[in-house]
């Protein structure tokens, strides 16, 4: 028989979920009525700085935390329903924001426990075990202890602890802050070929280029509410046509890439270009502007004349990150 | 199995961590050395003199052979008792020594006693001057006591010479031509008290001493004549090492301290490794985790006490006088209550180092608490209700809602008093009873604080 979801295509649907921590003083309203939902077979991201509410929302999902309000939906079923438990229990996995590991235990034992605690059969276990170990290039570490791997083979483990019982539904709470280049390299592909088992997977992150490259839609979250929803290109188009040029300026203290960003917005020049947007990202100055390079010699004369030294200059596309600019007027990081 | 796998890995983690094996090994043996160390050697430095009671049922030396040996002045001359003994029995002459036994002390010799006698004729009595602490034991003389020691003379002349004394014949001079000498008859002196009470423990270890010092010396019979008791020589007080009396409550103090260890360990999941989240979406239910930290509470401590028993009697001199797998018993049944206790610190603490460290400081007072080390003040709640090992009624008092405490009792009854583990079945009882109901809600409480609602971040 075929469930109502499995018609409709929709793995998660989540209605006006919300969560407040502590009382009076310390009173955090961490995740604002947030609604959305998840399709069968996407990457759904979720990008925010942090303290977003992020792994609030995913915990509240998969029920390490009670809702204070809302409704969470799982394939149809409503996880308070105690009948529906272990069905969703066996759909479920998380990679957990922090590392969750039995440092004492080696990679293999650790996945093993994992294979026991969803009682799965020993021989189903071994191969996915070993397959998941081979996918994350640690088939030289499987004996080695936990606590004797570095940071990002750690990581690693920590991607797949979650993965073992093979869920169809994967909640990814930022997978590589810290990591190495290379590791997040193994673990960014690992998360993108997750689709192509028919998985679903919810990833956090506050990392702009995480987000953009993995996910087929992007939920932009800030304070506990979505700002916006949508996929990544039409995100990024939604802010407005044109080039982004970004300035390396001599003095990057806040206070002067602010002044100069403030003289550019709005500014005119003879030839009628009007600078439709400037702000500072990622210690860099960054204006936006329809055709800019016929313009460019007066742009640099208006902030030279105001004392900006120029070490560099260059055009690139728009981020995510300058979507959450524009939208909250502050950058990710902070 | 779920469950067994739940306690190897947390087995696992505690053999690998060097640290963990280092406190697990050398805890035992610091306690067993440092307890044995400040009470071994300090010994009874107190001469207190212990009241005891007696009940003398000794029915004497058979009349037809005290009128024999009182006809045969040369047999008599030659065994080690004389006409007094005839007359009132061993059991008398015994309770002469009891009276005037005194002390030893390294200065001056002591004239202080180390009893005053009390005669009850009716037990029943006698019992209840224990009960009401009158008296701190009950000495009860059964009545073949002379003829049990007149068997131990002949069986010990018959092991020196092949022949017993009523075969002797063919003497140049005389022969034994009266009653048969008893052979083989065996009886037990009881030694009533509550063995609770620290005044019990100290009187039964002295007067064991002084049983085995008149067994030791029928048994080197001579011929010299006289009183027997009288040879007797002045008890040395550092002879007597209350480690022995001490030793139970430390066994039992092993056994709270292991809830520290549990709980430190069940708290680092939640606080430190945060695998909880793991275990809780997972198919792991909240029972078999904790019946697979239970299995894991069971064999550390199993471990742990080993060495300490294995310690005290290799090393230290511990000598148990009972049964030491009956003992073992009742520590594992007491670990059903530590387990409790690790449970609810567990549900409480939020970091594995605050865990242990309040487990530490929780379990000493309540060591304290169940006598472990000295007796704790007596605040009664029932007069005379609780059974003990020996079948007295002794008082119900506030430290008796403590399993611990039994566990203690039930412990120094085995070990000391050579009782059965059914002798003292009223300890195990509430030893074992109280515990499963905290166990029970302790469980509810660790499921409810970690298994259910929130886990913060
Ligand atoms: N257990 C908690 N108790 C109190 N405040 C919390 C708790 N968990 C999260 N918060 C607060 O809620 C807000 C959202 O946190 P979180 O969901 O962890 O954000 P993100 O994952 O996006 O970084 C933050 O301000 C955080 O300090
Ligand atoms: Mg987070």
């Amino acid at each position: 028989m075929q469930t109502l979801s499995e018609l409709t295509d929709i793995a998660i649907e989540v209605t006006n979920l919300t969560k407040t921590f502590g009382k009076g003083e310390q009173k955090v309203e961490a995740v604002k009525g947030i609604s959305l939902t998840v399709k069968k077979g996407e990457i759904f991201g979720f990008l925010g700085p942090n303290g977003a509410g992020k792994t609030t929302s995913l915990r509240m999902i998969v029920g390490l935390l009670l809702p204070d309000e809302g409704k969470v939906t799982i394939f149809g079923m409503d996880p308070k329903d105690g009948k529906n438990s272990k069905t969703l229990k066996k759909l479920l996995g998380i990679i957990p924001q922090e590392i969750s590991l039995y440092e004492e235990l080696t990679v293999e034992e650790n996945l093993w426990f994992m294979a026991n605690a969803y009682r799965i059969q020993k021989e189903s276990a071994a191969n996915r075990i070993n397959n998941l170990i081979t996918k994350m290039g640690l088939d030289s570490k499987r004996k080695s202890l936990v606590k004797n791997l570095s940071g990002g083979l750690k990581r690693r483990v920590n991607v797949i602890m979650g993965l073992v019982h093979d869920p169809v539904l994967v909640l990814c709470d930022e997978p590589t802050p810290g990591l190495d280049p290379q590791s997040r390299v193994v673990v960014w592909e690992f998360i993108q070929n997750l689709p192509k088992e028919g998985k679903t997977v919810i990833l956090t992150t506050h990392f702009m280029e995480e987000a953009d490259r993995l996910s087929d839609r992007v939920a932009i979250i800030d304070h506990g509410e979505i700002l916006v929803l949508n996929t990544p290109k039409k995100l990024k188009a939604s802010i407005g046509e044109g080039d982004l040029l970004e300035f390396d300026l001599a003095d990057d203290s806040e206070e002067h890439l602010q002044k100069m960003a403030d003289l550019l917005k709005g500014f005119t020049t003879s030839k009628g270009l009007t600078v439709e947007d400037a702000y500072i990202s990622e210690g860099r100055m960054v204006m936006r502007a329809l055709n800019v390079i016929p313009n460019l010699a007066q742009i640099l004369n208006r902030i030279e004349e105001h004392g900006a030294v120029v070490d560099n200059m260059a055009i690139r596309n728009t981020t995510l990150e300058d979507v959450f600019i524009n939208l909250t007027g502050r950058a990710l990081r902070n | 199995m779920l469950i067994l796998d739940i306690a190897i890995r947390f087995l696992k983690e505690l053999f690998r961590l060097k640290i963990s094996l280092v406190v697990l090994l050398a805890m035992p043996a610091f306690m067993g050395f440092m307890f044995a160390f400040a009470f071994g050697s300090a010994g009874l430095d107190e001469a207190e003199t212990y009241t005891i009671g007696i009940i003398n049922n000794d029915e004497g030396i058979g009349d037809g052979l005290a009128a024999y040996l009182r006809s045969d002045p040369i047999l008599l001359n030659n065994l080690p008792f004389n006409e007094t003994t005839l007359d009132k029995g061993f059991a008398a002459d015994f309770i002469d020594i009891l009276n005037t036994t005194i002390y030893q002390t390294d200065e001056e010799k002591s004239e202080k006693r180390i009893f005053s006698v009390l005669e009850y004729d009716d037990q029943e009595i006698g019992q209840q001057a224990v009960e009401e602490r009158q008296i701190d034991a009950l000495v009860v003389f059964p009545e073949n006591y002379s003829n049990t020691t007149l068997s131990a003379f002949n069986n010990a002349f018959f092991f020196q010479n092949s022949i017993y004394i009523h075969n002797l014949s063919y003497l140049p001079y005389w022969s034994y031509n009266g009653p048969p000498f008893p052979i083989n008859e065996n009886s037990e002196i009881l030694i009533i008290g509550d063995e609770g009470y620290s005044r019990y423990q100290i009187a039964k270890i002295i007067l064991d001493k002084i049983f085995s010092i008149f067994n030791e010396q029928i048994k080197a019979l001579n011929y010299a004549g006289g009183n027997l008791g009288f040879s007797l020589a002045p008890i040395t007080l550092e002879e007597y090492s209350i480690f022995d009396i001490i030793f139970p409550g430390i066994l039992v103090f092993a056994v709270l301290m292991q809830a520290g260890m549990m709980a430190a360990f069940l708290v680092a999941e939640f606080a430190e490794t945060k695998t909880i989240a793991r275990v809780r979406l997972s198919l792991i239910k909240p029972y078999e985790y904790i019946a697979g930290v239970t299995i894991y509470a069971f064999v550390i401590s199993f471990i742990q006490l080993s060495i300490l028993m294995v310690l005290a009697i290799v090393a230290l001199g511990f000598n148990p006088a009972g049964n030491v797998i009956e003992a073992m018993i009742v520590l594992m049944l007491t670990i059903v209550f530590t387990t409790a206790l690790g449970f609810l610190l567990a549900g409480v603490f939020k970091s594995s180092d605050t865990a242990g460290q309040s487990a530490g400081f929780l379990m000493t007072p309540l060591a304290f608490m169940s006598g472990a080390f000295m007796e704790a003040p007596t605040i009664t709640i029932l007069p005379k209700v609780f059974p003990t090992a020996s079948g007295l009624n002794r008082d119900f008092v506030l430290w008796d809602i403590l399993p611990s405490t039994h566990a203690v009792n039930a412990l120094r009854s085995i070990l000391l008093y050579e009782f059965s583990i059914l002798d003292v079945w009223a300890d195990v009882l509430f030893v074992i009873i109280p515990s499963l109901v905290l166990l029970f809600f302790s469980m509810i409480f660790y499921t409810k604080r970690r298994f259910r609602g929130d886990i913060p971040n």
